[in-house]
């Protein structure tokens, strides 16, 4: 996995012969700056040519469409000049006007001049690509960029990244990457109305395209508080640790981002998420025995789920999750508890055929059993958390099977 | 290839990594111990351990377990000295005998997390199912062998 | 040389087990005819004396078992009755399956004579017959000793193996006798033990099998390897009644890696390949068309003709004692009750298997058999051989219920040898057996009564309607009754209670549905109704539950001891803890062709949780099953019996749907969980009749006494099985029936 990094950048090479040495330098640094912020996630189609743009993007105000950023010079960057790319990433302005903050321009703006350039160089040395791509695709009234005039005025300052000198290095390192490459907080802070960043309650969990992005906090209830700085690192690194597998959109930043990162750079965003304060996120009562819920989820886990994830939950570590006594099971949202019990989830980053995953439940269990199954599993083995209602279970189902009886 | 350790051996199944662990145990390494009941994880006669953990091995990939440790029945004990196995023939548990295997796997993975489990916490931990039910005895078993 | 106190099991597993060398099954013994050598001696140098004890030279004994151990712990208990009665040393018995002789028949129920096990009849039919080989084995032993010594046999005795002359302090083993003794002509009426001599039986002993089923080492018939076998899986059709008419990728399947063969018969596909995973994936690829067969079977419309028979004016009369209907005519008030109990299904926990070599001549077979002589007589026509020459190997039957009698699973088994001719195992997959089995009819029951003046059953009318098991397997018998079928109706027209008038009738509601055998048969049906409606009757006049049905067994000692005696263990008279209530019921189990009598009494004790389920929290079983001959085994099934039998009142019910069986895995037919297990005691009454039967007596009286307790704390009548778990589903149920 690695070693494609080093291919990567053999290839962008290639593209690039009349390349000096500080440019080949700044070109490598540029890809993995790349890779720390997963450009390629919005930029790169699945079936699509590198940063040709064609993603969709559902928003809660509907489509957006992720911009060819190869430098062909019709349809991707080829007229743009640095300080163009300087004003995107640190102020949301493109050259046709304002960007969507899907663009995370909000956090992009802590990238210093330095990565920029390095990463617009890259960006420069990538084969052009033709590929016409009208990316906004939002409905009226969404449609008119000036409204984000008023959006950046609520929810976006353009402060550069500072180091914090009462803070070690890593920390500073950590700090740099979860607020400004990283942009976890796109995913993981909650939204406000108008889906700009809850500051106040940062990284503190969201729900993305009906997955729940976790809170990652150092709240030991709701987020990664049990998790060492070795375990953060381990599970960004490979997308499994002893408490839990990557699934999901969370298993493509894996897939796509964050296993390239350096070892040392994972190690950062860990100690930076530990040493943060944690969200306020704190368990309810756990529903006792007295809530026919739990007895009949027993019954439905002792059939469907014991087999791997073990009868009181332990898991097999690395391989199966622990469900016993973590946060993975006690969200705010069981979003993501619904998508993969309802449709199952492969391993983070091992695509192999056999690789272990878990099987859709959607045909063996009806809503009210996964409703009993998982309000069981989120109020036993010392976890605590709201029920999930049969309803809820059915929004999902159809969600992920539009029409389904 | 798969290779894994069973037994405290190391082991090589050459068939299809998708195959169940089950069958790859009874079939590949001919220890029948373990048993068929169900195929789809629900019944536990096919408990082996993984890692120390009780597992259902017939809905496990053997390609899912490689350089991972697994214990079954045969691998409990050398000759019937594992606690529950002198509890079991001193409760006379078994009536057809065919879930044993399992459930005494799951028993022991119980004892090795919860060493004096009390009655509430072997019925929430014990799920293997047993068509004769000899979930008495085997409740007795448990008790007698965590006394010893 | 160890024995069993020195080395404990350990040692015995070790000694005890195998056939060195051998990769078949340890405990199947051929024809030992066929293996004798010419001086007569049996494999191994051990000589045969009687069909069942064959004794080496160094000690070893071994008690042949004629019926297979399907959990119900024969492999002790009749080798225990044939040790005591021939004082062998049972610490050093071993025990090996014997077939193929007349001595290992019985006629059950004026069937054809056979080798098999089944209604509970074990005990009952080889009782005498293995103390007898038992009394003959002791007596040439102490002839053969006598002999050698000079002495009367009179001045001899024998005990633990030995026979010994006090008179000159000498002994011999059996060991060292059997050579003459085996050639001693054996008495045809040897005296027997009273009771009081007995040694083994009526004793509380380990089971012999026990420690080979806690370390894997026991062998299944799904566990059976022989050389050059391949395995093999059916692919079934998605209706009960469907057929194969085509498999359209034959071919392609074939040819796949690790596949030998694609075979259709008549009603599956069996594919044969290297491994069971393999055979099982080109089964699921298999591309067939299959001709549904009837689609038309489901339970809507099950119920609705079963329904029907209950309103029709006739039905065919199965006992009639006294006027019935001269009562109910004058009758100023008769109190009617309909009862509900669905098709349910064996589900073993080792599905059904079996292992079949077709060899030119010969067919050998090994697998969990419960009916030898039916798999001989079914394959020995198949593939025109004799009977004696299909060798049926037996292991242990991992639960059978039952269903390991019928002998399709073995069909499949040979066709799939046939065609590639090597030995095959043919192994069914869980939906297989739930979705093809052989279900346990379904029964409804109307039962109508007129009290009289005193509270006391003046007249009782109870009609059943539903699948008649005998109608589709013992047509003969059910004919010759008259048309009704005594399994629907056993223990109502046969029960131990006297009435002035009773009528009882049965109606066939046909189905095109195969059924068999399950254990307890029909009273699991039968029972709940009948002592359901008489703890109802009870109630109605505010008779207490037990003392309604003493008034209708005076004339019957043992039921009325069996009554008390599980009462007072039960403390039935005492006030139930706060929240607990009681249900108390009663059956007399009549052997098929009255091969015995066993009596039970269960009390249920019920809780209501805080979350609204139902959970049983004791179960006290008072069983008179004759004489006991292992307190342990007795105690043992008992124990099992009554899980069993919950989960039959909480659980099971087969539903059917276009044509189908809706239910495919444990998951939609449940068994009962460890934690709903309730607390079971059970209380054996000695008694002197020889040994009943027991594996199936003591379920019936289960489902009436906890639907009596739950109605104690529901005040809700609940006459379906399987009853409503939780309070909410029984008002629901309620509800329903009030047409509200």
């Amino acid at each position: 996995m690695k070693n494609s990094v080093t291919a990567l950048l053999a290839a962008s090479l290639c593209a690039s012969v009349w390349a000096s040495d500080a440019d080949s330098e700044r070109i490598a640094r540029g890809h993995y700056i790349s890779l720390l912020g997963n450009c390629q996630a919005c930029h790169t189609a699945a079936d699509g040519k590198p940063f040709a743009g064609g993603v969709k993007l559902h928003s809660p105000f509907g489509i957006l469409v992720g911009s060819n950023i190869t430098p062909d010079l019709e349809t991707g960057l080829g007229r743009w000049t640095f300080e163009d790319f300087s004003r995107a990433m640190k102020e949301g302005k493109g050259r046709n006007g304002h960007l969507y903050p899907a663009m995370p321009y909000p956090s992009y703006t802590q990238v210093t001049d330095e990565d920029n350039a390095a990463l617009w160089a890259y960006l420069k040395s990538v084969e052009p690509v033709h590929n016409p791509v009208q990316s906004n695709l939002l409905p009226f009234p969404y449609n008119q960029r000036y409204l984000l005039i008023g959006w950046n005025l609520l929810n976006f300052s353009d402060k550069p990244f500072r180091n914090d000198p009462g803070k070690s290095p890593q920390w500073n390192r950590g700090a740099y990457l979860v607020e400004g490459l990283g942009h976890c907080g796109g995913c993981h802070t909650p939204k406000n109305l108008t889906a700009g960043d809850e500051t106040s309650r940062a990284l503190g969990g969201f729900v993305v395209d009906s997955w729940y992005a976790t809170d990652i906090t150092a709240n030991a209830y709701a987020g990664i508080g049990d998790w060492s700085v070795a375990d953060i690192a381990e599970y960004l690194k490979t997308g499994r640790n002893r408490f839990d597998t990557a699934s999901g959109p969370m298993a493509e930043v894996v897939a796509d981002s964050s296993q390239y990162w350096t070892d040392a750079d994972a190690r950062a965003v860990a100690i930076y998420l530990k040493e943060s304060p944690g969200s306020a996120a704190k368990a309810p009562p756990p529903l006792g025995e007295a809530d026919l819920r739990i007895a009949r989820g027993a019954d439905t886990y002792a059939l469907y789920c014991t087999g791997c994830h073990g009868a009181n939950g332990r898991g097999v570590a690395r391989l199966f999750p622990r469900l016993a006594n973590t946060a993975l099971v006690r969200g705010e949202s069981p979003a993501s508890l619904l998508r993969i019990v309802l449709g199952g989830s492969r391993q983070g980053v091992d695509t192999a055929l056999n690789a272990p995953g878990m099987p859709a439940f959607a045909r063996h269990l009806d809503d009210q059993q996964i409703s009993d199954v998982l309000t069981f599993l989120r109020n036993r083995w010392g976890n605590a958390a709201s029920p999930v209602s049969a309803t809820e279970v059915r929004a999902m189902r159809q969600h992920l099977q539009p029409g389904v009886k | 290839m798969v290779t894994f350790e069973l037994n405290g051996k190391p082991y090589s199944f050459d068939g299809d990594a998708m195959t169940p662990l089950l069958w790859a145990i009874r079939e590949g390494a001919g220890l029948t111990g373990s048993k068929f009941g169900c195929g789809v994880g629900a019944c536990g006669a096919c408990t082996v351990h993984l890692n120390g953990e009780a597992v259902r091995s017939c809905i496990i990939a053997v390609g899912n377990v490689a350089d991972m440790k697994v214990t079954t029945i045969e691998g409990l004990s050398d000759d019937l000295g594992h606690p529950l196995q002198k509890a079991w023939i001193a409760e006379d548990v078994p009536q057809c005998g065919y879930c044993q295997s399992g459930m005494i796997m799951s028993a022991a993975a119980l004892l090795s997390q919860i060493p004096a489990p009390s009655d509430e916490q072997i019925d929430e931990y014990m799920t293997n199912l047993c068509r004769c039910a000899t979930y008495q005895r085997i409740r007795k078993a448990i008790h007698t062998a965590a006394k010893n | 040389m160890p024995t069993l106190d020195s080395m404990d099991r350990r040692g015995f597993l070790k000694t005890g087990l195998l056939v060195a060398g051998c990769l078949v099954l340890p405990i199947s013994l051929r024809n030992a005819d066929a293996q004798e050598t010419s001086d007569g001696t049996a494999p191994g140098g051990m000589l045969e004396i009687t069909d069942w004890i064959r004794i080496g030279p160094d000690g070893t004994t071994v008690l042949g078992l004629s019926q297979a151990e399907v959990g119900q712990g024969v492999w002790t208990g009749l080798p225990q009755v044939l040790a005591d009665e021939m004082d062998a040393d049972w610490n050093r018995v071993r025990v090996e399956f014997v077939t193929d002789r007349d001595a290992y028949r019985t006629a059950a129920a004026h069937e054809k004579l056979q080798q098999f096990v089944g209604g509970s009849t074990s005990v009952t039919m080889f009782y005498l017959r293995l103390r007898i080989a038992g009394a003959q084995a002791r007596l040439a032993f102490l002839q053969a000793a006598a002999g050698r010594w000079g002495v009367a046999a009179s001045e001899c005795h024998t005990q633990r193996g030995q026979v010994l002359h006090a008179g000159s302090q000498r002994s011999l083993s059996y060991a060292e006798l059997i050579t003459e003794a085996a050639r001693i002509p054996l008495e045809p009426n040897p005296p027997l033990k009273s009771n009081a001599q007995q040694n083994l039986v009526n004793h509380w002993l380990p089971k012999l099998d026990t420690p080979q089923k806690c370390n894997g080492s026991a062998l299944f018939g799904i566990d059976v390897k022989v050389p050059g076998m391949l395995y093999g899986t059916i692919r079934t059709a998605p209706t009960l009644d469907g057929r194969p008419l085509k498999v359209n990728n034959q071919d392609t399947i074939s040819e796949r890696p690790g596949v030998h063969a694609v075979v259709m018969t008549k009603d599956v596909v069996i594919v044969v390949a290297d491994s069971f995973w393999i055979a099982k994936q080109a089964s699921e690829a298999l591309n067939v068309e299959w001709d549904l067969g009837d689609t038309s079977i489901s339970s809507a419309a099950i119920d609705a003709e079963v329904q029907a028979a209950l309103d029709a004016k006739d039905s065919p009369l199965a006992l009639r004692q006294g006027d019935p209907q001269k009562v109910f005519e004058k009758a100023s008030k008769v109190i009617q009750a309909d009862y509900h109990v669905p098709y349910i299904v064996h589900a073993p926990m080792e599905p059904v298997n079996a292992t079949v070599h077709v060899r030119q001549g010969e067919v050998e077979v090994w697998g969990p058999i419960q009916g030898q002589d039916l798999v001989r007589w079914t394959l020995g026509g198949m593939f025109k051989v004799s009977a004696e020459k299909v060798i049926v190997n037996t292991t242990f039957l991992g639960g059978s219920f039952g269903r390991k009698y019928v002998p399709d699973f073995v069909v499949h088994a040979a066709v799939a040898s046939a065609a590639v001719g090597k030995p095959v195992k043919v192994i069914r997959t869980r939906e297989d057996d739930l979705r093809h089995g052989f279900y346990r009819p379904n029964v409804s029951g109307r039962l109508k009564a007129v009290l009289d003046k005193d509270g006391n059953i003046a007249a009782l009318h109870a009609r059943l309607a539903g699948q008649s098991l005998y109608y589709q397997i013992k047509r003969a018998n059910f004919d010759s009754n008259g048309g009704w079928d005594e399994t629907m109706v056993d223990g109502i027209y046969n029960a131990a209670y006297q009435l002035p008038n009773l009528q009882v009738e049965s109606t066939n509601v046909n189905q095109n549905i195969p059924v068999s055998f399950m254990r307890s048969v029909g009273s699991t049906g039968s029972v709940f109704m009948y002592e359901s409606f008489i703890s109802e009757l009870a109630d109605t006049v505010g008779v207490e539950q037990a003392e309604f049905r003493r008034r209708m067994l005076q004339h019957d000692p043992i039921s009325l001891n069996v009554i008390d005696r599980t009462l007072k263990r039960a403390n039935w008279t005492s006030p139930a803890a706060d929240g607990l209530f009681r249900g108390f019921a009663f059956s007399m189990y009549v052997g098929r062709a009255d091969a015995y009598r066993s009596y039970a009494a269960v009390v249920a004790e019920v809780r209501i949780q805080p979350n609204g389920r139902f959970k049983v929290e004791r179960l006290v079983c008072g069983v008179d099953c004759g004489r006991p001959i292992n307190q342990n085994l007795i105690s043992s099934m008992v124990e099992g019996s009554m899980g069993f039998a919950l989960t039959n009142t909480f659980k099971s019910k087969i539903t059917f749907d276009g044509g189908a069986v809706v239910q495919g895995n444990f998951p939609d037919y449940r068994l009962l969980f460890l934690r709903e297990m309730p607390q079971v005691e059970v209380e054996i009454i000695d008694s002197e009749r020889p040994p009943q039967g027991l594996g199936e007596i003591t379920m019936p009286p289960v489902a009436p006494a906890v639907a009596q307790a739950l109605y104690r704390a529901t005040k809700i009548r609940l006459r379906s099985l399987p009853l409503p778990g939780t309070l909410a589903e029984a008002q629901a149920y309620a509800k329903a029936q009030s047409g509200t």
